[in-house]
């Protein structure tokens, strides 16, 4: 069997990439995120004409230095997977600056296919590409496609896969003029002389990085024998001699001779009418960037996107709470009373990941108007908007995406955090975002304000977005003052044209992003609910402080006494009768809360509910806050699955009248909405979920941040909720 | 566009009154003439085509926050602290 062709789709940021990609993946069987590797490389498998041809998405980049954490690895999957072809997507609209990635790629001598994307929206400016000299310039294929229409994609495979069956030859070599030729080439000699690192790199294009004093290449030269250290100095040598000639550093003049090299190609290959016009983009940008409107626009806008969650969701969410607890009934009835094969199944497993599903529409629906937002174009905005508010909180506007991408969910958030350049403000980002009120967080709101706020449901989760975002920008005023001292790094940042979204692009976009959350439910959540369900449930038989099935048979004997005694029907015996059965369910009633309060759970529970006391937090709270740090929403979960066993309340009552009418054992009510609100926010601040951590650690590399997160987190929730609760009741709230 | 030979270190010295691009007023049409930053922002601002010589329309900008300049016909945000890097004429 022939072997599997890799092609890597490289580009700009903002050239339509991600569409291309979503073009090219149509024909293809298998997407996948690349976990763990960088936030949005993605890569699909499909067989094409009976190859096995795999599309590696990378990270979009202007550059490939090694200056950002994007531009390495996507320069390391060039140089270590060598893929068959790199297709470099190119905005024909904004050729010379998309040509500088071109003419790295190039000097790496990869085996090219340039795109010239957007084509028609080139044209509709009056800009010609001579797409053949263009071709003949740069010594690769051009093919011109218009991603979003989905035109020219199939022509790009063609050529691609052509491509791929002939190796870059007469590809176009960027000269950099005498001297530096000179050098280059004395350097090269020497590299090849010694050996070093040939069979990984091209010796010319090592010897172009050292000069141009790439910093992780300088390193790794560095790291190698003693007769390595002789190319440094070469290298070194040879940088002065240039800055004395130039009087400029060597970086800078190769930049400039690449720049030269692309001006040289587009002044002969493009044709721009010379335009002086107030763009539609520029209309909207003046009132959105608007000094004063901008965040107001914002606010409204998020405050929005949450409504519109919250009311379309709320039909379906009730659809689907019906059919579950269907379900369960006659799944419940099919199954041996009583059994522990019962409980399991119908307690644990439909109840708990139903209770999760349950929030599947709400999730999407969110997920979707997120993604339309971005999609738009309106995301890059908001960081200019918050940048002067984040510069004093010692971040800058950057750091704000990865803050509202941690809203859909924290872990792609905190992997995004690798756009931030600087080490300090990259590790206070990370620190922060956890308090973005993440999806998996919604099922606990939706909860509690289902059964608390009905009336203002969706200011009182606008009020927790809201707080989550305050506490991120306290806590990173503090932590920028203390732990993490220094200057932060101003901003940097393309804005992309708005651009009217796809259906079809935000729907791709929303099912990556919540088929996660489905994974999840699947699998850790399952797990969760039955773990939960075990520890609430064993031991099964515990030691009973009285007999509850003595106590049973001895009231059944004493009604079949009365019952043979009084006249069928008559108000005595139904009085009799009607006693003789809230006599049996209160005993059923005392067995089960008695048999919880002494499983696993119980236990763990009443120990750490001392110290939840003080927010007004019960023990099922407790086990419920436990089992959260899994993942937030098996919190709901574990609720249910506690209500369900503990038998305080009717079987079949869903999980809001259950909290609406649990009780403290003095009676008074154990939710007020201001407990409600109090919990809402603990959930909110508390520990982040298993994964989050585990991105955190994989972020951080560093076992102590990670466990500073969590418990700087939790001690923040605790004191967050604290206040709440106390300061509530001292106003008379609860 | 018309493409200028990038000026040389020795050009900019001679060359009179370039100032930071915060002092330019915003809504004009500006040409950058150095940067002043060190060398990992010089290299992140050339890969994204804010070389020497290019020219730069001042979008939006103000005292301390952000501004927003057109270039090659795209827009950049640039934070107060790179702004004040660029020096323009």
């Amino acid at each position: 069997m022939p072997k599997e062709i890799v092609i890597a789709l490289a580009g700009n940021p903002n050239c339509g990439k991600t569409s291309l990609f979503n073009n090219l993946t149509g024909t293809c069987q298998y997407v996948g995120n690349w976990p763990g590797v960088t936030v949005e490389k993605k890569e699909c498998v499909c067989s094409i004409g009976g190859r096995r041809v795999r599309i590696v998405d990378l990270p979009g980049t202007y550059s490939l230095t090694s200056n950002s954490l994007d531009e390495i690895v996507a320069r390391t999957f060039i140089l270590h997977n060598k893929p068959d072809v790199v297709i470099n997507v190119v905005d024909a609209s904004n050729l010379d600056r998309n040509l500088y990635l071109t003419a790295q790629f190039l000097e790496m001598g990869v085996n090219l296919v340039l795109c010239l994307n957007m084509i028609d929206q080139a044209e509709s400016r009056g800009v010609k590409i001579d797409a053949e000299k263009l071709s003949e310039y740069l010594g690769a294929r051009v093919v011109a496609t218009v991603a979003h229409r989905n035109k020219g994609t199939d022509q790009l495979l063609e050529a691609a896969l052509h491509a791929a069956g002939h190796p870059a030859s007469g590809q176009t070599r960027i000269r950099y003029g005498t001297e530096v030729e000179k050098e280059i080439s004395d350097l090269e000699a020497m590299i090849m002389q010694k050996g070093v690192l040939k069979d990984r790199y091209a010796p010319r294009w090592l010897a172009l990085k050292l000069l141009e004093g790439d910093e992780e290449l300088t390193k790794l030269i560095a790291d190698r024998d003693s007769t390595s250290q002789e190319i440094l100095s070469q290298t070194h040598a040879s940088c002065e001699r240039l800055k004395k000639l130039f009087s400029s550093d060597v970086e800078m003049i190769i930049i400039d001779q690449r720049y030269g090299f692309i001006t040289g190609v587009t002044k002969r290959v493009v044709s721009k009418p010379v335009e002086e016009r107030l763009l539609f983009s520029d209309r909207i940008d003046n009132i959105v960037l608007h000094r004063q409107l901008g965040i107001p626009i914002f606010l409204f806008l998020a405050w929005l996107m949450f409504k519109i969650t919250f009311t379309a969701s709320d039909p379906l969410m009730h659809m689907i709470e019906s059919g579950q607890s269907h379900l369960a009934s006659v799944v419940g009835s099919l199954l041996p009373d009583g059994s522990i094969i019962q409980g399991l199944v119908v307690d644990s497993v439909i109840e708990g990941v139903g209770s999760v599903l349950v929030f599947i529409p709400l999730i999407f629906i969110l997920f979707f108007l997120m993604a339309l937002l971005e999609d738009s174009g309106y995301m890059a905005r908001v960081a200019f908007i918050m940048d002067t508010f984040m510069q004093k909180i010692g971040l800058h506007g950057k750091a704000f995406l990865p803050m509202i991408l941690g809203f859909g969910c924290n872990i792609p958030g905190l992997m995004a955090t690798r756009t931030i350049e600087t080490h300090r403000e990259r590790l206070l980002t990370l620190m922060i975002i956890p308090f973005m009120s993440c999806s998996a967080r919604l099922p606990i709101y939706a909860v509690f304000i289902g059964a608390f706020f009905t009336e203002n449901g969706g200011t009182v989760l606008f009020s927790l977005y809201l707080l989550g975002i305050v506490t991120a920008v306290v806590m990173a005023k503090i932590l920028g003052k203390t732990a993490f001292r220094g200057e932060s790094s101003p901003l940097l940042l393309e804005l992309p044209p708005y651009r009217m979204p796809s259906i079809k692009g935000a729907v791709l976009h929303t099912w990556s992003r919540g088929k996660l959350y489905l994974r999840k439910a699947a699998t850790v959540i399952l797990g969760g609910c039955i773990l939960v369900w075990f520890l609430s449930n064993f031991p099964w038989q515990p030691d009973y402080s009285r007999d509850y099935e003595a106590l049973e048979k001895e009231a059944a004997t004493r009604w079949n006494a009365a019952a043979d005694r009084l006249p069928t029907g008559s108000i005595t015996y139904q009085a009799e009768q009607e006693r003789f059965q809230q006599y049996i369910q209160d005993l059923d009633t005392q067995r089960k809360s008695e048999k919880l309060l002494k499983s696993y759970a119980g236990t763990v529970g009443k120990e750490i509910e001392p110290f939840l006391r003080p927010l007004g937090f019960d023990w099922k709270i407790g086990i419920s806050l436990l089992t959260g740090i899994v993942g937030k929403e098996i919190f709901v979960g574990t609720l249910s699955t506690l209500y369900a066993v503990s038998g305080t309340v009717d079987d079949s009552a869903s999980l809001r009248t259950a909290i609406q009418q649990d009780t403290w054992s003095d009676g008074r009510k154990v939710y007020t909405p201001l407990t409600a609100f109090a919990l809402m926010v603990f959930c909110l601040l508390y520990i982040p979920c298993l994964a989050a951590i585990g991105t955190i650690f994989q972020e951080t590399h560093s076992l102590k941040w990670t466990l500073f997160a969590v418990s700087y987190t939790t001690a923040v929730a605790w004191i967050v909720s604290f206040l709440i609760y106390q300061g509530g009741r001292l106003l008379g709230l609860g | 566009m018309e493409a200028k030979e990038a000026p040389s270190v020795h050009e900019i010295e001679v060359e009179p009154e370039p100032i930071p691009l915060t002092m330019a007023t915003p809504g004009r049409n500006v040409t950058l003439v150095a940067v002043t930053g060190g060398r990992g922002l010089k290299s992140r601002l050339y890969g994204m085509g804010i070389t020497p010589g290019v020219h730069l329309r001042i979008l939006n900008g103000g005292t301390s926050g952000p501004f927003l300049v057109l270039v090659r016909d795209f827009k950049i945000a640039l934070g107060y602290g790179v702004a004040r890097k660029l020096m323009v004429r």
